[in-house]
């Protein structure tokens, strides 16, 4: 199910609805694990079948990994639950893409072979929810967390909708303390949950849907062989601007659903396109999973303990990783790897560069937020593209080796994308929440309209959030 | 940090102007003649198709694509077979063996079918074009969420004229003109039938997109005896339907001027259809055979006015009611 239908809307009326009845506490946790359910079912129902293993061996292990002392009894739990959830991932999300890459490399030696086709189908949400129960059982082997006490508590972590199928990854300290004690979201969070609903599903509609991802379609068509350079800019900007309001439109729609509920749940994004370098893009882009993957993979590496060179490769790896889970494609780990050569190129250029107050300056401030955000871009075009050829088509296009036929006649589509990037750059030292708590209520009104009404006027266009294939 | 302060106010005012501006906007479109109209999807199609299992004899199946489409009228329709059911089945631009087998193998189909195709339509390359809306009924239930979104969204669509109205590309045009641009000749209603007003339509331009399309066409001549086997290969669909107590109709719906002067020298009808109607289960209607039928005009030489309709409609049931397919009930 998904935010942006007429059936969601009608979900979440009667979720509203029995979570603010006056029923007791467990009973109303109880109905809030049932509509979770039936949200992720509406999907495909088998699936949910996945989703109830995954909760409860996670839950098993846990629970029996903190009642031992023995450290290889702990590990040996800790490796059933790794295989069990990595295994899930790589057979549904990797088994195909293996297969394919299996006969590229076979064919590369004379050895011709056609993989069959698995027809596996990708159970929508399983690279966030299995992210969420291995960071649960992590936490518990580091002993940085004490198991769930209520499987009703724990359930309801791993399948809360709001998060279930494209995020916020949440960890199980943030939110199991919430389901604890009742909960109904007080008029504060119920308005401000509405309005980050109304905000998230603009993003997605009207800008990602409505306005960037017509330009988008047909820069990035598979059939068009040529492209022109403005073409291959005006492209990658729109879908700059498209995953931007497609995935940071649905976390904030989650996060305001979340909210309606009475529940918090934390920020994914922060204004990325107002990045000064790297490390800041990716302390703002995608916020729970850049921490997941600090905390769970560079982290355990090493991280920066040993030395320059070692921490280079940890990034290199984390990135790397980072980009395969995004999708199961080449294009994705090349994405994930410019991201690490970006971190790594900052990390030596910050040795070698000796902070001065000149790079304070905003004139400075900007030309920076503008090169992080034009390598972003160029990132952007791995993650986009579909095959190679395709990426290099728009890339060399992008370097001035542009030919055929102008696909984008018109620049006023980029607008969103340039006001965006303005906003980001304006706001990079605030957050939403403040800015917000300044304006005088007629203002909020008024721009709440405008979002509600710009709903109204792009019907019909019902794009899958592009998150859900990860 | 939850920002604080007057939501309550706020989102009061928001529910005013929202309604405000969506209600007058409604208003503004349905002055301009803008009517409500149904997104069309295999969804939609399967609920239709939902429909038409419903062990009944007394059900009428259109399939085909958009020539029966625009020329069924469901009012013409109910007031000719008052005691029977209609199901929209066609889908536009396909040909209909796909749902013609799907029909065949269920059970619970127990009705008549109107079969709308074209000559061409019966050669195997052409067999799987149905396959995706097909695919999609079976796996209903395991769409649920689809499903149902689906019939909420239909709902909404019937009732509310600018959800089927592109606002940002209509005030684009609008702008650049100085006018608010004329609505679709195209309506469909939420049980997928659907009308062409070309009235309102620019013909001309309609006209020379298909006349440019039979221009693509080579038009040498087909090998009959290898598009009568494929023809015939449907025949034991034909039967299944018939051994539950159901009929099946192949009908040859009107087409004029360069499109049916271009379809004769691809597959001749005395060498194709009359030939096919000699050896086939079903009862074939050709519409130059009928005097009834050939007399509309085809406004952009593929389809009839949805106003020719009702007259249409009503013709063709008597002729089937004249041949007995609606005997035996």
């Amino acid at each position: 199910m998904q935010f942006n239908t007429y059936l969601f809307g009608c979900f979440f009326l009667v979720v509203l609805a029995v979570h603010h009845a006056p029923l007791p506490w467990t009973v109303r946790k109880i109905a809030l694990l049932v509509f979770s359910y039936a949200f992720y079912a509406a999907w495909d129902p088998p699936f949910v079948l996945l989703l109830w293993g995954s909760t409860v061996v996670d839950w098993f292990v846990a629970k029996a990994m903190a009642r031992s002392e023995r450290k290889g009894r702990r590990k040996a739990l800790l490796l059933i639950s790794l295989g069990f959830n990595l295994s899930l991932l790589g057979y549904f999300k990797y088994a195909g893409f293996l297969a394919r890459t299996f006969a590229s490399i076979a064919g590369s030696v004379g050895f011709h072979w056609t993989p069959t086709d698995l027809g596996i189908v990708l159970p929508i949400g399983i690279s966030f929810y299995t992210f969420m129960t291995i960071s649960y059982v992590l936490d518990v082997y580091l002993r940085r967390a004490a198991p769930a006490r209520s499987f009703l508590d724990y359930a309801l972590y791993v399948t809360f909708f709001p998060h279930l199928v494209s995020g916020p990854i949440v960890r199980a300290t943030e939110l199991i303390p919430q389901f604890e004690s009742p909960r109904r979201a007080n008029a504060d969070q119920f308005g401000w949950g509405l309005a980050l609903l109304a905000l998230g599903l603009f993003e997605k509609v009207v800008i990602a849907d409505g306005i960037l991802a017509p330009v988008v379609d047909k820069v990035y068509a598979p059939v068009l062989e040529h492209v022109t350079s403005t073409d291959a800019w005006a492209g990658t900007l729109a879908f700059a601007g498209q995953i931007f309001c497609d995935f940071a439109g649905y976390s904030t729609a989650a996060i305001g659903v979340s909210l309606c509920l009475g529940f918090a749940l934390p920020d994914n994004f922060r204004f990325p396109y107002g990045a000064i370098g790297f490390s800041d893009f990716w302390r703002r882009w995608h916020i729970t999973l850049s921490a997941w993957l600090r905390d769970y993979l560079y982290i355990p590496l090493g991280g920066n303990r040993h030395g320059p060179t070692r921490t280079h490769v940890n990034l290199m790896l984390t990135m790397l990783i980072g980009g395969l889970w995004h999708g199961a494609s080449w294009t994705f780990v090349v994405w994930g790897g410019l991201h690490g050569l970006y971190l790594v190129g900052e990390r030596v250029a910050k040795r070698l560069v000796q902070p001065t107050p000149v790079w304070e300056t905003p004139f400075a401030r900007a030309f920076l937020a503008l090169l992080t955000f034009t390598l972003v871009c160029f990132a952007w075009v791995f993650f986009r593209a579909t095959t190679f050829t395709q990426a290099f088509t728009i890339v060399r296009a992008m370097f001035g080796d542009g030919q055929g036929v102008a696909q984008v006649t018109s620049p006023l589509p980029l607008i969103p994308v340039f006001a965006l990037v303005a906003a980001h750059m304006a706001l990079h030292r605030t957050t939403l929440e403040a800015v917000v708590e300044r304006t005088p209520w007629p203002t909020r009104a008024i721009v709440l309209s405008i979002f509600v009404v710009c709903l109204f006027l792009f019907p019909g266009i019902d794009r899958a959030f592009i998150y859900f294939q990860f | 940090m939850v920002p604080r302060g007057s939501w309550g106010r706020t989102w009061l005012v928001v529910a005013v102007i929202v309604a405000a501006l969506v209600v007058r906007y409604e208003l503004f479109l349905r002055a301009h003649g803008y009517r409500p109209s149904v997104k069309d999807d295999e969804y939609a199609w399967s609920w239709e198709r939902m429909r038409a299992a419903d062990g009944s004899q007394r059900t009428v199946a259109w399939l085909g694509a958009s020539r029966i489409m625009l020329a069924f009228a469901p009012e013409a329709f109910t007031q000719t077979l008052p005691d029977w059911k209609y199901v929209q089945l066609a889908i536009d631009g396909t040909t209909p063996i796909g749902s013609l087998l799907d029909l065949a193998a269920d059970p619970d189909f127990r009705g008549v079918v109107i079969f709308d195709i074209s000559e061409l339509g019966f050669q195997r390359e052409h067999w799987s074009e149905q396959d995706k809306h097909i695919a999609t009924y079976r796996r209903r239930w395991r769409e649920v969420g689809a499903m149902l979104e689906r019939w909420l969204a239909t709902n909404v669509q019937s009732r509310l004229a600018l959800t089927a109205t592109r606002t940002m590309y209509l005030t684009g045009i609008a702008l650049r003109t100085g006018s608010w641009p004329a609505p679709p000749y195209l309506t469909t209603y939420a049980d997928r039938t659907r009308f062409a007003d070309y009235a309102i339509a620019d013909v001309p331009r309609l006209r020379k997109s298909r006349v440019a399309l039979v221009h693509e066409w080579v038009l040498t001549m087909r090998d009959p005896k290898a598009w009568l086997d494929d023809a015939l290969a449907l025949e034991p669909a034909i039967a299944a339907i018939e051994a539950r107590g159901g009929r099946v109709v192949y009908v040859r719906m009107p087409t004029c001027d360069e499109r049916w002067d271009a379809e004769e020298k691809m597959t001749p009808k005395a060498q194709f259809w009359d030939v096919l109607a000699t050896r086939t289960r079903a009862v074939t209607v050709h519409f130059k055979d009928y005097p009834q039928l050939a007399k509309f005009p085809c406004p952009d030489t593929s389809h009839i006015d949805s106003k020719d309709g009702p007259e249409f409609t009503r013709a063709f049931l008597e002729i089937l009611r004249a041949r007995g397919v609606f005997d035996r009930r």
